[in-house]
């Protein structure tokens, strides 16, 4: 009887032992940098937990909380109302917690002479409407266009905070990453992209100002900065185990000094 | 002043967002912005909101539509009628056709807004006619059988709106001129490129509209062998016109316009039009170069909208069509004109018009196959009165009745024309149409 108790006590070990896996998908904006330091920190305080984090874009994490794939969706976009449909015929409730707040800065190389723009040349530059810096106050030179790509939630925002929804350039190039952007930007002395505010200050590029106001923790937190978003978990319902206790240290005072460590702007 | 506790607004706002219907999730989207900015809910409740809201607008049949992202406006609308006709006419020995029957015509239009300016149309239709999309019920191979039935693309076209001024449209379009149904049959929808300019000043609306219409393409152009050389039939149409606003309600407007057919004698396809004019036919288009002039006066009588109306046309080639014709004496026949009045406009539930009006339309003053397929059969050389009325019985559903009585201008020459009566030689026509319309 005693073996027998033992046996299934070391069974239900086992399990609790797989269960805390936290499977985590969704925005590269948030999977990059942020996500592994909060896993790492709240590893570190509870070392029975693994993750698993993928960081492909916010329609990846979106997908993966409707197809039941991942405990935790990182969005850095709201889920649109067609995946919201999606999840629901397949009896999944999305709910969205804000667990930091980021500004997408627009970037130019670091030689640039362009230090600031208006929401409208913004527009113009990425839908191909304005295609030489010197029509925006610069040297002359074929504007070269960075975005992310398709899959990307700030690929999505920034459509719908900078250019009217309207579409990206047809010569635009899509990048993976901000990571990438950054990169080819620095490179490209005619670049111009967005990344989020974690990515602003790498070396060889600038952000530019829009309408005078540049992006920073204060002007997302003051709202006063155009091109400002939350960013998201997603999970089916109100969170539950494991991840619950994910979100609750996200937005716990550990967590959120990591939002500011990595460059993002905390809730509270 | 009494302030509300911010729980019991955020309750409150939250309360109505959640209570106003699907349809509107979108637009509750800059109202749940507003409230987060006055600071009465928060960023997390926003986002609850307006995920139960779209949840909500998802389960609803619209919520499933998904349109391309360049597309800025899409509209689905269309139109169902059953109508009763009856037509009639005498031939020269005094013996009568006589024609009754049932028909429907179904309508079902797509048009959109892209970005950029551009729009675009596309309408399915009943009929493979080129001037009516009606089918005769029990018309098919066996009872009920669905030969006549099919349905065929009456209308598509892209266009664009470069500014406020100018419309370009190409493809199968609704027709761009102002017109009657004296010179167009308001079912055709004619091919090719229109371009169009309106400017409105002061109490002036001034517009200019021009088409190029492929009439009959020739097929190839050039082939192997001696075969002559072949061009397409283009019908070239130049309008410009104006409205003048003037005071209690009243207007004017003239839309002179010129039409000119191009390449006629050269093209070997289609036949019909390559102007061989035979004793029983005179579809062929050559020698026209006509001047329309539509106008209309609109008043008010009673604070309801009147108008009087007319048109008239002028071939500056109608001596040389009587001349191929075989009869020069004839010369005169190049001449068409219409004259009537209208009262009210059924457009809203209980609201009816009437309209009456003479037309005299000479042998050689138009294109036979433009003119209306109904009023005087398909035909020129072809007078007499129309009467018609409509009735809304709901906002989107009509009744109408429309009567139209005619006889042959010549008698000494056939009524040009292809129509349901089944000789040129038609005396004494006479139309009766009811009609049940649902628009949707």
């Amino acid at each position: 009887m005693k073996k027998a108790l033992l046996a299934l006590a070391l069974a239900g070990s086992l399990v609790s032992a797989q269960a805390a896996k936290l499977v985590i998908k969704g925005s590269d904006t948030i999977g990059a940098k942020l996500a592994p330091m909060l896993a790492e920190d709240y590893k570190a305080q509870n070392p029975g937990v693994n993750f698993e984090i993928a960081a492909e874009g916010s329609t990846t994490g979106i997908t993966a909380i409707i197809d039941s794939t991942a405990d935790i969706g990182m969005a850095s976009r709201p889920a649109k109302q067609l995946e919201i449909s999606a999840g629901a015929a397949k009896g999944v409730s999305l709910k969205a917690t804000i667990i930091a707040y980021d500004g997408i800065g627009v970037v130019v190389n670091a030689n640039n002479p362009v230090s600031t723009l208006t929401r409208r040349q913004i527009e113009q530059i990425f839908t191909g409407d304005i295609t030489d810096w010197s029509a925006v106050g610069g040297s002359p030179g074929k504007i070269s266009v960075y975005t992310r790509n398709t899959s990307s939630g700030t690929y999505s925002e920034f459509k719908e905070l900078a250019m009217k929804k309207r579409d990206y350039a047809s010569s635009s190039q899509k990048l993976a990453g901000n990571e990438q952007i950054t990169s080819e930007v620095a490179k490209n002395p005619n670049g111009v992209g967005y990344v989020g505010l974690a990515y602003i200050n790498l070396p060889g590029i600038k952000v530019v100002s829009i309408d005078g106001a540049s992006p920073s923790v204060e002007s997302v937190q003051q709202k006063k900065y155009p091109f400002a978003r939350p960013l998201f978990y997603y999970t089916n319902g109100e969170p539950q185990g494991e991840a619950a206790k994910f979100i609750d240290f996200t937005l716990s005072a550990k967590g959120q000094e990591l939002v500011t460590k990595v460059g993002f702007v905390p809730v509270k | 002043m009494v302030k509300i506790p911010t729980k019991w607004l955020a309750l409150c706002g939250g309360a109505l967002l959640t209570a106003a219907t699907a349809a509107y999730a979108q637009d509750s989207s800059a109202l749940i912005d507003v409230l987060v900015r006055k600071g009465i809910i928060t960023d997390q409740e926003a986002i609850d909101i307006k995920t139960d809201l779209q949840r909500d607008a998802g389960a609803t049949p619209a919520g499933k539509i998904n349109l391309a992202s360049t597309t800025t406006e899409f509209r689905i609308a269309g139109d169902i009628r059953a109508r009763y006709e009856e037509r009639s006419g005498e031939n020269d020995t005094g013996d009568h056709q006589e024609r009754g029957r049932f028909r429907y015509r179904f309508r079902l239009g797509f048009t959109g807004k892209l970005s950029d300016n551009f729009f675009y149309g596309a309408r399915l239709e009943s009929s493979t006619g080129s001037r009516s999309a009606n089918v005769t019920m029990g018309d098919d191979a066996g009872p009920w059988a669905k030969n006549s039935d099919a349905l065929n693309i009456g209308q598509v076209y892209v266009g664009w709106t470069p500014n406020a001024n100018w419309t370009l449209t190409v493809g199968r379009m609704p027709n761009p001129l102002v017109t009657t149904s004296m010179v167009w049959d308001g079912d055709i929808n004619p091919e090719g490129i229109a371009e169009q300019w309106k400017m409105h000043e002061g109490t002036m609306d001034y517009f200019v509209n021009l088409g190029q219409f492929l009439y009959g393409t020739a097929g190839s152009q050039n082939v192997f062998g001696s075969t002559p050389t072949n061009k397409d039939v283009y019908l070239f149409a130049w309008q410009g016109g104006a409205k003048i606003g003037l005071a209690n309600g009243q207007s004017i407007q003239v839309a002179p316009t010129l039409y000119n057919y191009v390449n006629t004698d050269q093209s070997t396809n289609p036949t019909p039009f390559k102007g061989t004019f035979t004793a029983a036919n005179m579809t062929g288009i050559n020698n026209l170069f006509v001047l329309e002039i539509p106008v209309e006066y609109g008043f008010k009588i009673a604070d309801t909208a009147s108008k009087v109306f007319g048109d008239f046309t002028y071939n500056f080639e109608g001596k040389d069509r009587a001349r191929k014709w075989g009869r020069p004496d004839l010369d005169g026949e190049n001449i068409g004109w219409q004259l009537g009045f209208q009262y009210g406009k059924a457009a809203n539930k209980g609201e009816w018009d009437a309209k009456a009006f003479y037309q005299s339309v000479g042998a050689f003053a138009l294109d036979a196959n433009l003119v209306d397929s109904d009023l005087f059969d398909s035909r020129t050389n072809m007078e007499g009165w129309v009467v018609q009325g409509n009735y809304a019985i709901g906002n989107a559903t009509q009744v109408g009745l429309t009567v139209a009585k005619g006889k042959r201008k010549d008698s000494s020459i056939i009524a040009p024309g292809s129509g349901d009566i089944g000789t040129g030689a038609l005396n004494d026509y006479w139309l009766g149409q009811l009609d049940l319309n649902v628009k949707f």
